[in-house]
């Protein structure tokens, strides 16, 4: 039995409504771990290039990290990752709440989708027994009444599911677990709504076997002792406000995005602004939750009765800015009923809230009338009308058809005001800028996921422990002023991408990085076993990357040539990038990975499709 | 950038820096003038009120930490003059 993992995956066959087993060698864990490192193995070399990501010969899937249903602080993350049909590149979404631990406990790394059910379908996974049961009394349900139905019926379960954004195929739609927490970007809300499947429903009691159980705890407990006595590092921040915490101040330093990306700091006002604080949103605060295993507690649920919200979860400081910031929407209420309606049926807040500022504007600029959009009046911070503006694009109605799919296609579609789409190769970019986080470009636009925030920008962290002179690990010096434009970036991009690849497949949340030092591989030591230095974590973690990468090429994207809108960057990210591919020994021409080191990094296979 | 720095609610007594503040820079609160008393980075906090030692540091409109020390307005709020009162704060509830 091996330790920390559980060393097999499930595949499920909708078509066929097989579910089948398979081993994976400690090899393939070794140099791919779990998560998205895991997922770019197994969806490379089981989905031909150019599948249609919505027909029955697309593969997606659940992927926990190596970490993933241990003590390990910060550890019960996983991602659903596949092709994504909304950039047609490689696609993830990391997620956390309590879903992937139970992947673990229910005895697999991964759980993997194929084919595609004639109707609506869920999958049950309790204990020993699996079945593919009908759903068809759950279809045209929001992700919080399914839930509520099927723990009705299956008692105390993990569930992950899709509401009426994913049975619409909406492309900006997302798979949602804990009732709120939703693995919203790249658009597998549409995969798993193609392949007709509702829910998987997870029930497990089986054990992780960890190496060394006395040093999991010392290490959790000591790192969890930190935490609990900190007082700078923003860990009060997010333990009080959680991501809210930025709502303000991420503003006011220049980095959340407004009016569409086109706006100034004076369009939007501190009096206006602090309407939508996150202190203002605390206000509203019940009770403070937390993700499997961790200390922090960042999530929140809220009571709203202005809205008749009775129960709802605290909006991410993503959805405050592209429902609040991003529309000069001051109307808080408004900001706590949209993100209700987003969770429950299942669709991004980010790109929702950034394809309403796109029609906003196309109306502001005369390209669309009361015609276009069923009489609404799209004016910034319109309160009224961008919620039922987004209640159109959940249910398909109107104009909400067209914008259903997100600002390019809708563009596309319209014929015009595509450069008001403010996207990376179709997917709505998240809500920091980069003309503050100068690096955020390069990933924006580069990335093998484009438009995710979350996935690799360096500058990000710049005020975390990632860069205080002992730095996050033994042996890493990153230059300390590398944040600063003009500077040879390339060398820190080169790590930190790397090391975002490994942590991001160990199943840990990213904002480890922003608390403070973490026993990273340690915590891998005594859990795993392994004994990893920093190099071979460097190593898997560039592997991870250049598989990615490879994912996207392979599909024949000239991701090189893609371009941000202009109005969301000023520095030279093309000219960042080619310098970060010069040192991954990517061809800084075309962003391909070179011939070697494809072999140094043991990817030969991949060498065929690209050359 | 206009402005250097956030308070987060009315009833705090310290404020978070939007950049770098220099020691002996001179910043106004509510009309009043003061001097900051060591090098603020970017993200950390600074007294914009006198906090005797075992008051509370308040930020968020809440009880976020212990000082150890008396702190000067102005004076640089970090981990060597204040604790945290979290644990305390959970096991009161």
């Amino acid at each position: 039995m091996p330790n920390g993992y559980m060393g097999k995956i499930l595949w499920i066959d909708l078509s066929t409504e097989k579910l089948e087993e398979e081993e994976l060698s400690e090899e393939i864990y070794r140099q791919y771990l779990g998560g998205y490192g895991l997922a770019t193995k197994l969806i490379y070399e089981n989905m031909p290039a150019n599948t249609d990501p919505m027909s029955p010969n697309a593969i997606f899937g659940f992927f926990p990290g190596l970490l993933t249903g241990t003590v390990a602080p910060l550890s019960g993350r996983f991602m659903v990752a596949g092709k994504s049909p909304l950039t047609k590149t490689w696609g993830d979404s990391n997620c956390g709440g309590y879903f992937g631990p139970e992947i673990k406990k229910c005895g697999f790394d991964a759980i993997l989708i194929k084919g595609m059910a004639n109707n609506p379908k869920y999958v049950t996974i309790i204990e020993d027994e699996r079945q593919i049961v009908d759903a068809s009394d759950l279809w045209g349900l929001d992700v919080v009444q399914t839930e509520n139905m099927l723990k009705d019926k299956h008692g105390s379960v993990q569930i992950a599911s899709i509401g009426q954004a994913g049975e619409n195929l909406s492309l900006i739609s997302g798979i949602v677990n804990d009732k709120a927490r939703i693995a919203g970007r790249s658009g597998f809300g549409a995969v798993m709504g193609s392949k007709k499947l509702k829910a998987i429903v997870l029930k497990g009691t089986k054990k992780i076997e960890v190496a060394d159980k006395d040093a999991l705890i010392q290490h959790t407990k000591d790192y969890n002792e930190g935490i609990n006595n900190a007082t700078a590092g923003g860990i009060e921040g997010y333990r009080t406000l959680g991501t809210t915490m930025g709502n303000e101040i991420l503003f006011q330093i220049g980095d959340t995005p407004c009016k569409n990306w086109g706006g100034t700091k004076e369009e939007f006002p501190s009096e206006r602004l602090s309407k939508i604080s996150g202190v203002e949103i605390d206000k509203y605060k019940q009770k403070s939750y937390g993700c499997f295993s961790c200390p922090v507690r960042c999530g929140a649920i809220m009571k709203v009765p202005e809205v008749n919200l009775e129960e709802t979860h605290r909006p991410e400081y993503e959805t405050c800015a592209s429902f609040g910031h991003l529309l000069l929407n001051d109307d808080l209420m408004s900001i706590f009923k949209a993100n209700d309606l987003c969770n429950r049926a299942g669709i991004d807040t980010i790109s929702a809230g950034a394809t309403i500022a796109f029609a906003i504007e196309c109306y502001e600029n005369n390209l669309i009338s009361k015609d276009d959009t069923d009489g609404l009046e799209l004016t910034w911070g319109n309160s009224d009308s961008i919620i039922k503006l987004l209640s159109k694009i959940i249910n398909r109605e109107g104009i909400g058809d067209l914008l259903a799919d997100g600002s390019k296609i809708a563009g596309e579609k319209l014929g015009r005001g595509s450069e008001y789409a403010m996207h990376s190769m179709g997917q709505e970019l998240g809500m920091h800028s980069p003309k503050y986080y100068k690096n955020m470009g390069t990933t924006f636009a580069f990335d093998p996921t484009p438009g995710r925030h979350t996935t690799a920008s360096l500058d990000f962290f710049v005020m975390g422990p990632i860069i205080k002179p002992n730095g996050l690990f033994e042996g890493i010096t990153l230059p300390k002023k590398f944040k600063r434009p003009g500077e040879d970036r390339s060398e820190a991009e080169k790590l930190f991408t790397a090391i975002m690849q490994f942590t991001h497949s160990l199943g840990l949340c990213e904002f480890l990085y922003v608390f403070q030092k973490y026993p990273l591989l340690e915590l891998v030591k005594a859990v795993i076993g392994w004994d990893l230095d920093i190099s071979e974590a460097i190593k898997t973690g560039q592997r991870i990357q250049t598989l990615r990468q490879a994912f996207t090429l392979r599909e024949g994207i000239d991701i090189i040539k893609n371009k941000l809108p202009e109005r969301t960057v000023t520095v030279d990210y093309l000219e960042d990038y080619r310098g970060y591919c010069e040192k991954i020994g990517w061809n800084p021409e075309n962003g391909y990975p070179l011939e070697k080191t494809l072999q140094n990094l043991n990817l030969e296979f991949v060498i065929k499709d690209l050359y | 950038m206009s402005v250097k720095y956030i308070v987060m609610d009315i009833k705090d007594n310290c404020a978070t820096a939007l950049e770098d503040i220099e020691e002996g820079e001179e910043v106004d609160y509510n009309g009043i003038k003061f001097k900051i008393n060591q090098p603020i980075p970017l993200g950390h906090k600074f007294a914009i009120n006198d906090i005797k030692q075992e008051k509370f540091i308040k930020k968020y409109g809440q009880r976020i930490g212990i000082a150890t020390e008396n702190i000067k307005l102005g004076d640089w709020i970090h981990t060597h003059n204040i604790i945290s009162y979290y644990l305390k704060e959970v096991l009161n509830q």
